[in-house]
């Protein structure tokens, strides 16, 4: 017999055994017959009703078969049995839409959705993001750590359009003041100490500030820095004209110190105060390299620097224009 | 100008930075430090010495009153070339009187 479709599809095949030269009663067959009436038995042609029956692969015949007679039994295999589709054959297009209960599904994947709906129908969300239904992110939760901008964020760094950390251009960024607190006669190379941080009459510094230790000072940070020197002097002797002179010393390989700027005030005679102020402007490529000291040098011993810790007679300011 | 703080002592004693003040907004002998290898003076000596200063400016007031008052230095050399050039002692009688009169108004 030819089928059509797949062969593995088939629900049952017509089955057939030849018996010859037999004087059983009992005859094993190549099936096992659902029921007596899937069978046909015909005995030398002749159709066999109620005189026999079946118990798994056998067949018992009421009487049994003489050597001469010939038997054949036709039969169904298989009749009735469910058709199984083969494992992964199932297609969606298979299915029915709207077909599939809960019930069908694994208790795991209900469990889940379950507990998915209760997420956005039922439960009260608390922290950044709160509410019941509808989700909204709380006031004031968004800090800097939630954003993906590239960078540094800090005091000095601003969130640019491009989503990155950034110093501004151009501007002021630093500036600091130093002041001389004490008076002294005569020279000094450098003025190495009695200096300190102007800290009286509303005095405030902006960013960072600058490092001063025996009378050399660091930068905080690269740049192209702009220093003005204050120098106020007295001249002591009598009866003579004088000088003072205040040297701005930089130095870019942290050693050799050149005059960047010197200043002068000159003195007529007598008791005289006097005072006068210079500028630099210093291209700080290296803060471990570049550095700057002041230098006093007077036309007499007996001429006073003037240094005071309440109020700027002899100062320094030092301002960060911008980057080198 | 009249000294009026042991600072104005300490300068004339050494030239550079050879002091300073652990407090340079409350300049007092306790605050005074030295940095050098110097003797730190005694607050005796320096309030001595600044007495003793003082007294010295205060005893000179009388010559930088005068000082102020006195007919200028151009007005003298005038005066003297009219009476030695042209024999004309009138300017030079008329300061020296002046002087005479500040003398008197500011006495030693």
């Amino acid at each position: 017999m030819s089928y059509l479709g797949k062969v593995e599809l088939k629900s049952s095949d017509i089955r057939r055994v030849d018996v010859t030269s037999s004087t059983s009663a009992t005859h094993t067959l190549t099936w096992t017959p659902p029921s007596e009436q899937s069978l046909i038995i015909t005995i030398n042609g002749v159709k066999q009703q109620n005189n026999y029956s079946i118990s798994g692969v056998t067949l018992t015949l009421d009487t049994a078969l003489v050597a001469t007679d010939e038997m054949e039994v036709i039969g169904i295999n298989d009749i009735g049995t469910t058709t199984v589709p083969g494992d992964g054959t199932v297609t969606t297009t298979k299915i029915e839409d709207d077909a599939v209960t809960a019930d069908k599904l694994a208790n795991a994947i209900n469990t889940s959705i379950a507990a998915n709906t209760a997420k956005v129908t039922n439960a009260t969300h608390t922290g950044d993001v709160t509410g019941a239904t509808a989700l909204t992110i709380a006031s004031g939760a968004v800090d800097l750590a939630m954003l993906s901008a590239t960078g540094t964020a800090d005091a000095t760094t601003f969130l640019r359009g491009d989503n990155a950390w950034a110093a501004v251009a151009g501007g002021l960024s630093d500036a600091s003041q130093w002041r001389l607190t004490s008076n002294f006669a005569g020279d000094a190379d450098p003025i190495a100490s009695n200096l300190a941080v102007v800290d009286s009459d509303g005095y405030g510094s902006l960013g960072s500030a600058m490092t001063e230790s025996s009378g050399i000072f660091t930068f905080p940070s690269t740049g192209y820095w702009l220093i003005i020197c204050q120098y106020s002097a007295r001249y002591d002797a009598v009866g003579a004209s004088g000088y003072a002179m205040l040297k701005t010393q930089t130095t870019v390989n942290d050693g050799t110190y050149g005059d960047a700027a010197i200043i002068y005030t000159t003195f007529e005679s007598g008791t005289d105060y006097s005072s006068t102020n210079g500028q630099f402007l210093f291209d700080v490529t290296s803060t471990s390299t570049h550095k700057v000291r002041f230098r006093v040098d007077q036309s007499n011993t007996s001429n006073v620097t003037l240094g005071d810790g309440s109020k700027n007679m002899t100062a320094m300011t030092f301002m960060k224009l911008g980057a080198t | 100008m009249r000294p009026e703080h042991i600072e104005d002592i300490l300068v004339k004693l050494h030239t550079g930075q050879w002091f300073g003040w652990s407090d340079p907004k409350n300049r007092v002998y306790a605050n005074l430090i030295i940095h050098g290898g110097q003797d730190k003076p005694t607050q005796e000596h320096l309030e001595s010495e600044l007495a003793s200063m003082q007294a010295e400016y205060d005893a000179q007031e009388y010559a930088r009153n005068r000082q102020a008052e006195y007919p200028s230095i151009n007005d003298l050399i005038v005066a003297l070339w009219e009476n030695v050039v042209e024999e004309r002692a009138a300017s030079v009688i008329e300061l020296e009187a002046k002087r005479q009169a500040i003398k008197t108004k500011y006495p030693k």
